[in-house]
C-alpha cells in the first residue's frame, strides 16, 4: 500500500489520501488531477469547475446503509442528453467503497461486483431483456450515453481518458437496480438498491437558503 | 493558489430571471434542477439549464387554468415540507371529449420531487417508483400489475398530452408532449406507467381528501366538493358494512335473549285434551261437548286445537263456553291447515280468568250426515313470537340496504373505466 500522504507533483502543497485504497484525487490548492501510483503521484491534468449543482451531498457528508456507517469522499458527475446525476464515491469504515447516486434527488447506492458483470455488445442492448442476478430478475429500462463533467475528491479509478461512456440501467420489481458500466473494454457490473432520503440518515449535508 | 475546492456549504436560495419573451420575473425555486420554466406572465416555455434562455415554444393565452394552490406555496404532507414549483394541465380524449386533470409539482431540496394530481375534485399524492412493476394477465383477462407485493387492476389505457404549463420542472417539458398511459388501482393507490418515446416511468398515487390538501397548504376558504366516484378512491362501504353487520349480530344476540325469555315466560302447558264423536242425530241439531276442565288460576290466553280426519266436517263451529255464565268466550281464528291427515283449526282467546270452562262443536247448520271424530287440545299461556321474528327482519334491512349500495359503489368506481358499462 502506498503512502496516504504526499506531495502534489504540480505546487508542491501536501495531498491527503482519507482513504487507502484511493487511485485518484485532486490538489485542493491547484486543481491538478493527481492519479496516485505505488510510489508517487502523478498529474494527469486539471480539474474543470463543477458546475452549479444543488445536491444536499456534500464532500464530508455521512451516512449509513443497511447499518453500515460511510462518509463521501469523493464524486463524479455525470452529464447525459437530458441532463446530469451524482455519483458520490463512499467510504466504510470496514474501508469497503461503494457508490451513492443521486440523480434529481433520487438516490441509490451500490457497488462494484468486478468480473461478474454478462458478456454483452452493448449495441445489443435493449430495454426490456431481463438479466438474472443473485436471485433477482433485472430488466433493461435504460441505455444511456454519458460523459464526465467533472470530478472532486478521492475516486477509486482514474478519469482520465474517457470521452463518451455507455451506462445501461437495470431494474428490479422491488427496488434493486444495476447499472452496466461500458467504459472500459471490460464492462463493468454494479448492484444496488433505491434508498430514501431518511434512510440514509444523512448529516453534514448542505443547507438550503429559505429551507 | 486558491482554496480548496469544496462547494458551499449553504445553497444559494430562489433566484429569479427575466423572461427572454416579455421581461417579467420568472421565480426559480427549483435551485438547479429547474430545466425548463414558463413564464406566469406571457407563457413562453424557457429553457433554463443554459445562460442563453431559448425561448421553445408558448403556451396559448385561452389555456390559461389559475393552480388552485399557488406556485411557491408550502404545505405539509406525510411529513414533509413541500414547495409547489410547477404546475400543468393534462388532456385525454374519450370518443373526442376532453377530459382534463392538474398537476402539481411539489419539490423538497432534500427529499426531491413528488406530485398532487386533481380530477374532479379527487386529489392523489404520487411520488415515482424506482422499480419496474410487473405487469400480467389475469383470469378474466384484464391486466394486472404488481409491485411492492400489492396487485393493481388495470383501469384504463389512454393518451395524455401536456396541454397547458406554469413554473417550473426538472426535466424538458415540451408543448404538446404525449404519453400513453396505463392506470391500475388498488384503492386508496392507483399506480401508473406513462410511457414516452424510448422511456417507461411508473409512479404510484394515493388518494387524498381535499380538505387534507387546504388544510397542509392553508389555502383560502374549503375545497371544492369531488364529484362522482374516483377510480382509486377507498370505498366507505366495506367497513360501514363490517360495523353494520356487526351491530346487527349484537342487536341479534340481544334478540335472541329476548326470544329466549318469552318462550320461558310461555308455559305453554296443555289444560285439556278430548276425543269426541259426533253421529247423525236421530232429530235436532248435531251437538258435541267436551267435559269440563278447570283453570285454576287466569291466563294470558288459551290455544284450542281442533282437529278431524273428516274433510267433510271442515266448517264445524268450535266454541269456548264459561260454564259460571254459560256463555261463549270471544275468539280469534289462530291457524287452518288442510292435509292428508284432514283438517285443523286453531283458535285462541285473550286473557281468562280462572274458572270452569268447556268447548262445544257444532258442525256447520247442525247437520251431519256420518259419524265424525274431533280430536280438541287446550294450551295455556301460549306465546306470541311472530311480531319477534318480524323485528328481526327489520332490523338486517339497514345492513342489507349498505351491502346493496357498496356493490352500487364499485359499479360506478369502474363506469368509466375502460371496463365500464359506459365504455
Amino acid at each position: 500500500m502506498s503512502e496516504r500522504a504526499a506531495n502534489c507533483p504540480g505546487c508542491g502543497a501536501p495531498v491527503q489520501f482519507a482513504w487507502s485504497s484511493a487511485v485518484q484525487t485532486a490538489c485542493p490548492y491547484c486543481h491538478a488531477i493527481l492519479v496516485r501510483h505505488d510510489v508517487d503521484v502523478e498529474k494527469v491534468g486539471e480539474v474543470a469547475d463543477l458546475p452549479p449543482d444543488a445536491s444536499p451531498i456534500q464532500i464530508g457528508t455521512e451516512g449509513q446503509y443497511e447499518g453500515r456507517a460511510f462518509h463521501v469522499i469523493g464524486r463524479i458527475r455525470y452529464a447525459w442528453a437530458q441532463g446530469n446525476w451524482n455519483e458520490w464515491h463512499i467510504a466504510f469504515t470496514d474501508n469497503t467503497n461503494g457508490w451513492l447516486a443521486d440523480a434529481q434527488l433520487n438516490y441509490a447506492v451500490s457497488f462494484a461486483r468486478p468480473g461478474e458483470a454478462p458478456q454483452v455488445d452493448p449495441q445489443a442492448l435493449q430495454p426490456g431483456q431481463v438479466f438474472p442476478f443473485e436471485q433477482r430478475n433485472y430488466i433493461v429500462t435504460t441505455i444511456t450515453p454519458a460523459r464526465y463533467e467533472g470530478f472532486e475528491g478521492e475516486l477509486p479509478f482514474t478519469t482520465a481518458g474517457h470521452g463518451q461512456m455507455l451506462f445501461a440501467d437495470l431494474r428490479t420489481e422491488d427496488a434493486h437496480f444495476a447499472t452496466l458500466d461500458f467504459s472500459d473494454a471490460q464492462p463493468m457490473l454494479y448492484l444496488g438498491r433505491e434508498v430514501a432520503f431518511d434512510e440514509l440518515k444523512l448529516k453534514n449535508v448542505r443547507r438550503f437558503e429559505g429551507w | 493558489m486558491s482554496g480548496p475546492v469544496v462547494e458551499p456549504a449553504m445553497v444559494t436560495g430562489a433566484r429569479a430571471l427575466a423572461c427572454p419573451n416579455c421581461g417579467g420575473t420568472v421565480d426559480l425555486r427549483g435551485f438547479a434542477h429547474t430545466r425548463t420554466a414558463v413564464c406566469t406572465h406571457c407563457l413562453t416555455l424557457i429553457d433554463a439549464s443554459t445562460p442563453e434562455l431559448k425561448m421553445l415554444a408558448r403556451f396559448d393565452e385561452k389555456m390559461r387554468v389559475q393552480p388552485a394552490i399557488p406556485l411557491g406555496t408550502r404545505g405539509q404532507l406525510g411529513g414533509v415540507v413541500w414547495e409547489t414549483i410547477g404546475f400543468q394541465v393534462r388532456t385525454t380524449w374519450v370518443d373526442g371529449v376532453p377530459y382534463s386533470w392538474h398537476e402539481y409539482l411539489l419539490f423538497n431540496p432534500y427529499e426531491g420531487f413528488r406530485y398532487l394530481t386533481v380530477y374532479n375534485g379527487h386529489w392523489n399524492f404520487v411520488h415515482t417508483l424506482a422499480g419496474v412493476s410487473a405487469v400480467f394477465p389475469a383470469l378474466n383477462g384484464r391486466p394486472v400489475a404488481s409491485t411492492g407485493g400489492v396487485t393493481y387492476r388495470h383501469y384504463q389505457h389512454g393518451v395524455a398530452q401536456t396541454t397547458f404549463v406554469l413554473g417550473e420542472f426538472p426535466w424538458a417539458i415540451e408543448a404538446g408532449e404525449q404519453v400513453e398511459f396505463d392506470d391500475y388501482i388498488a384503492p386508496p393507490r392507483i399506480l401508473s406507467r406513462e410511457a414516452s418515446a424510448g422511456e417507461v416511468n411508473w409512479s404510484c398515487g394515493e388518494y387524498i381528501d381535499g380538505a387534507q390538501i387546504w388544510q397542509a397548504f392553508k389555502l383560502p376558504g374549503a375545497a371544492p366538493a369531488a364529484v362522482g366516484i374516483s377510480s382509486n378512491q377507498l370505498s366507505p362501504y366495506p367497513q360501514k358494512i363490517r360495523h353494520m353487520w356487526g351491530d346487527f349480530l349484537k342487536l341479534g344476540l340481544v334478540w335472541l335473549v329476548v326470544l329466549l325469555v318469552f318462550m320461558m315466560l310461555g308455559r305453554n302447558e296443555q289444560v285439556a285434551a278430548a276425543h269426541l264423536e259426533l253421529v247423525p242425530p236421530e232429530a235436532g241439531f248435531a251437538t258435541g261437548v267436551t267435559s269440563e276442565f278447570e283453570l285454576k288460576n287466569a291466563v294470558s290466553n288459551l290455544h284450542i286445537d281442533v282437529k278431524s280426519p273428516d274433510q267433510d266436517a271442515n266448517e264445524t263451529e268450535l266454541a269456548l263456553i264459561d260454564r259460571s255464565t254459560g256463555r261463549p268466550v270471544g275468539l280469534e281464528s289462530a291457524g287452518h291447515q288442510e292435509g292428508s291427515f284432514g283438517w285443523s283449526r286453531e283458535f285462541a282467546t285473550g286473557r281468562l280468568s280462572a274458572g270452569e270452562y268447556a268447548i262445544r262443536l257444532e258442525p256447520e247448520g247442525g247437520a251431519l250426515s256420518h259419524k265424525t271424530e274431533y280430536d280438541v287440545t287446550v294450551r295455556r299461556d301460549v306465546m306470541h313470537t311472530g311480531w319477534l321474528w318480524f323485528a328481526l327482519l327489520l332490523l338486517a334491512i339497514p345492513p342489507l340496504l349498505t351491502t346493496f349500495r357498496a356493490g352500487t359503489f364499485e359499479t360506478q368506481r369502474w363506469q368509466e373505466s375502460d371496463y365500464g358499462s359506459g365504455a
